[in-house]
C-alpha cells in the first residue's frame, strides 16, 4: 500500500508553468532523489507532495486512497502533522528558540503524546553529536549545527515520510554525511526519504532517482 | 501549545507587561466607579426610603459654616442653635404633619468616652420624634428615659449593651438602622440629657453666652409634610420658618437634587475616563496583535507547515492575549477595591452623599460585568489580528530564509 501516491499534479506561478504533470508513488522504505538545475521547481514539487502547497491540477492520495486535497484545514493540519517531516532549504530554525525547544516545537500542536518530546529530542540531538548545544540559540549554531536540529526537529514525531529540501547544501563533506547518515538510516527503519539535491553523490544514494524533462520530474530508470 | 504562549510573552516582555497593566488600570477605574456609583446610588436611595424629615428648620446663619448637604447627610455636625419658641411658631403650618425638635452635642471622642473615632451626640424629644423611631423602632425612642441611649449602626464601643459618655454610664436600647450617613455614627438620648451634658462642657460656654441656656435652645426642627398636599405644604412651611425670623429652610427633595447633581457630574467624568482607558487597552491590544502576527508571519507559517492547523495557531494568539487581560483584569479588581476608598475620600472632602457600600452579590455582578465587557473589548481587537492567520501559507516555509 502506497504511504503517498502523487498523480499528475502540476503548478503555475503568475500564469509561468513550473512544474508539468507529475506523478510518482512512495511506499514504506522508499528512498526519492530529485534533482533539477536550480530554480527549475524541486522545493514546489516538494511543497506539493508535503501537502504544504495546492497543486493547480491533479491528486495526493494518502492513506491507501484518501483524496488529501479535499480534506479541511484541520484534518489536513493533522495529516501532515502524522504523515511529514520536514527538512526546510533554509534551515528555519526559530531564532528566539533554543535548539531544544526548536526540536520539540513540533509537540505544541501534536496533542497527547506517548512519548515525552524533551527526552526524544534530546536522545536525537544527542544522536547528532549535539549533546553540548541543547541550549544554545540558532544564531550561535553552526550552519551544520543548524541542520541537524532542523534534521532532529523532522524526525521527532516519527514521520513516515521524511521531505528533506537540499539537507547538505552548504554543508562540508563531515557535516554533510552526518546529516545524510541520519535520513538514510530514519529512512531505513521502514519509513521513506524524499530529498532534492544538487549532489551527484548524494543523489546516487537514493532508490529511485527523479530528474526534470520537459518540467515533469520523471524516474531517470 | 503553553510553553509556546510563555515564550511569545517572554519575548515582548516590556509590551506584555504595558498592556496588562493598561488592562488592571481601566478595570480598576471601572471597578472602582461601579463600586462607588453603586453605594452612592444605594444610600441615595436609602435616605430617600428613609424619608425622615421633609424639611429641616435649621438656624439662619447655620449655611454659614456648613453646606446644606452636609447638614442633610451628615447628621448633626455643627454647634447651631436657635431659641426653642420656633418650634411652636413653625408647628402651626398648614399641611405640616409633625415637627420635632433635635439639639445637637458635641462630637465625642475616644478620650472623653468609650466610644471609637469620631461620634456625634443628638437630642430628640423623644414625645414628637418621627426620625429615630423611624430607623431605630418607636418603642426605643420611648424606652430612651435620662440613661438611655440609642447608637448609630457604625458606633463602636459598646460594651455590655452600654456606652460611657463623661463617665456616665448610659444604657444603649436601640440601634438605628443603617442610612449611609454620619448619622451612622451618631449617638442619640433625650433631649434634655445631651443639653445638660453640653451646658457643663469646656469651651462651649460662649454658645450659651450668645444664645442662653441650652435648655431654651434647639439645633434644627425636623418638619414630615402631608404627602397628599406635598406643594402647597412646603409652601407654607417655609413661609413659616422665614417668618420665624430665626431659622432657614432646607427641603430635602432639593438638596437631594442638588447633590444627585454634583455626583453627576463627577461620576460622567470618571465614567469618560473609564471608556477612554478601555478604548486605549483596546488599541493597544488590537496593535500588539496585530503587529505581532506580522512580525511572526514566518514563524507562524514554520508551525503551520509542521503541523499547526490555523485553529492551533488561532488559540495560540488568543491563549497569548488570554493571560494578559487575564492577568490585567484579577489586578485590576483587587485593584478597583482598594481605590475604592481612595476615591471615596477625594469625593467625600468635596460632597456629601450617604453611602452604603454593595454587598458581595452586587459586587460580583459589578466584576462580572466588568469582565464580560473586556472580554469582549479583546475579543474585538483580536478579530483582525486573527483573520490574518487564515492568509498564512505553510508553503513560504519551503521558500523563504532564516526566521528570527
Ligand atoms: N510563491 C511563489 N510565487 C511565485 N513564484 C514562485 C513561488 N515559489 C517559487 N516560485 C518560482 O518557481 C520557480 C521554482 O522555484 P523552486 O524554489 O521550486 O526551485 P528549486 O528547484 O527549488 O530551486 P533551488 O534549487 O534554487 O532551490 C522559481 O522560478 C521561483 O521563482
Ligand atoms: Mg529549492
Amino acid at each position: 500500500m502506497a504511504l503517498l501516491e502523487v498523480k499528475g499534479i502540476a503548478k503555475s506561478f503568475d500564469g509561468a508553468e513550473i512544474i508539468r504533470a507529475t506523478s510518482f508513488a512512495v511506499e514504506p522504505g522508499d528512498i526519492v532523489a530529485f534533482t533539477s538545475p536550480s530554480g527549475s521547481g524541486k522545493s514546489t514539487l516538494l511543497s506539493m507532495a508535503g501537502l504544504l502547497l495546492t497543486p493547480d491540477s491533479g491528486q495526493i492520495l494518502v492513506d491507501g486512497g484518501v483524496d488529501a486535497l479535499s480534506l479541511d484545514d484541520k484534518a489536513l493540519s493533522r495529516l501532515r502533522q502524522r504523515l511529514f517531516g520536514f527538512v526546510f532549504q533554509s534551515t528555519q530554525l526559530v531564532g528566539s528558540l533554543r535548539a531544544i525547544e526548536n526540536v520539540t516545537a513540533p509537540a505544541g500542536f501534536a496533542g497527547k503524546l506517548d512519548f515525552d518530546p524533551v527526552e526524544r529530542a534530546k536522545e536525537l540531538l544527542v544522536q547528532f553529536g549535539l549533546e553540548e548545544r541543547l541550549y544554545h540559540y540558532p544564531a550561535q549554531l553552526s550552519v551544520g549545527q543548524k541542520r541537524r536540529v532542523a534534521v532532529a526537529r523532522a524526525l521527532l514525531l516519527n514521520p513516515q515520510i521524511v521531505i528533506a529540501d537540499e539537507p547538505t547544501n552548504d554543508l562540508d563533506e563531515e557535516s554533510a554525511n552526518t546529516v545524510a547518515d541520519a535520513l538514510f538510516a530514519y529512512a531505513a527503519q521502514g519509513h521513506a526519504l524524499l530529498y532534492a539535491t544538487h549532489d551527484a553523490a548524494l543523489a546516487a544514494r537514493a532508490k529511485t532517482l527523479m530528474v526534470m524533462k520537459d518540467k515533469a520530474f520523471v524516474s531517470a530508470s | 501549545m503553553k510553553q509556546l504562549i510563555m515564550h511569545s510573552l517572554k519575548m515582548h516582555k516590556v509590551q506584555s507587561a504595558s498592556i496588562a497593566v493598561s488592562v488592571a488600570l481601566s478595570v480598576m477605574i471601572l471597578v472602582t466607579f461601579g463600586l462607588v456609583y453603586g453605594g452612592v446610588m444605594q444610600g441615595v436611595q436609602k435616605s430617600e426610603e428613609q424619608g425622615g424629615a421633609d424639611v429641616m428648620a435649621i438656624p439662619k446663619d447655620a449655611l454659614q459654616y456648613i453646606g446644606d448637604t452636609e447638614l442633610l447627610y451628615t447628621g448633626a455636625p455643627a454647634a447651631v442653635y436657635m431659641p426653642a419658641e420656633v418650634v411652636d411658631k413653625i408647628g402651626g403650618a398648614e399641611g405640616v404633619v409633625r415637627v420635632s425638635p433635635q439639639f445637637f452635642g458635641q462630637t465625642l471622642n475616644s478620650g472623653c468616652c468609650s466610644t471609637t473615632g469620631e461620634t456625634r451626640l443628638i437630642g430628640i424629644d423623644t414625645t414628637t420624634d418621627f426620625v429615630v423611631s423611624g430607623l431605630a423602632g418607636a418603642d426605643q425612642v420611648a424606652a430612651l428615659g435620662d440613661h438611655g441611649v440609642i447608637v448609630g449602626s457604625a458606633v463602636g464601643g459598646v460594651f455590655n449593651n452600654t456606652i460611657k459618655i463623661y463617665n456616665e454610664e448610659y444604657q444603649v436600647v436601640g440601634t438605628m438602622a443603617e442610612t449611609g450617613t454620619e448619622f451612622d455614627s451618631s449617638i442619640v438620648a433625650d433631649i434634655d440629657v445631651v443639653r445638660s451634658i453640653s451646658r457643663n462642657m469646656e469651651g462651649y460656654e460662649h454658645y450659651w453666652e450668645k444664645h442662653g441656656d441650652p435648655s431654651g435652645l434647639v439645633s434644627c426642627v425636623m418638619l414630615d409634610l402631608d404627602d397628599d398636599n406635598f406643594d402647597a405644604a412646603l409652601t407654607s412651611a417655609n413661609a413659616k420658618i422665614n417668618l420665624s425670623g430665626v431659622a432657614s429652610p432646607l427641603v430635602r427633595s432639593q438638596i437631594v437634587d442638588k447633590s444627585r447633581a454634583q455626583l453627576k457630574s463627577v461620576f460622567l467624568l470618571l465614567l469618560v475616563a473609564a471608556c477612554l482607558m478601555a478604548v486605549v487597552a483596546l488599541l493597544q491590544l488590537f496593535a500588539r496583535f496585530f503587529s505581532s502576527v506580522w512580525d511572526r508571519k514566518s514563524e507562524l507559517a514554520l508551525y503551520r507547515a509542521i503541523g499547526a492547523s490555523k485553529a492551533d495557531l488561532r488559540k495560540l494568539i488568543a491563549g497569548e492575549m488570554g493571560v494578559l487581560v487575564g492577568c490585567g483584569i484579577v489586578v485590576g479588581i483587587i485593584l478597583g477595591f482598594v481605590a475604592q476608598t481612595a476615591l471615596l475620600g477625594v469625593l467625600r472632602d468635596g460632597l456629601s452623599f450617604p453611602y452604603v457600600a454593595l454587598g458581595p452579590a452586587q459586587s460580583f455582578a459589578l466584576e462580572l460585568a466588568v469582565v464580560i465587557v473586556f472580554v469582549l473589548v479583546s475579543a474585538l481587537s483580536i478579530i483582525w489580528p486573527l483573520r490574518q492567520i487564515g492568509r498564512l501559507d505553510p508553503s513560504t516555509a519551503m521558500q523563504q530564509g532564516d526566521i528570527d
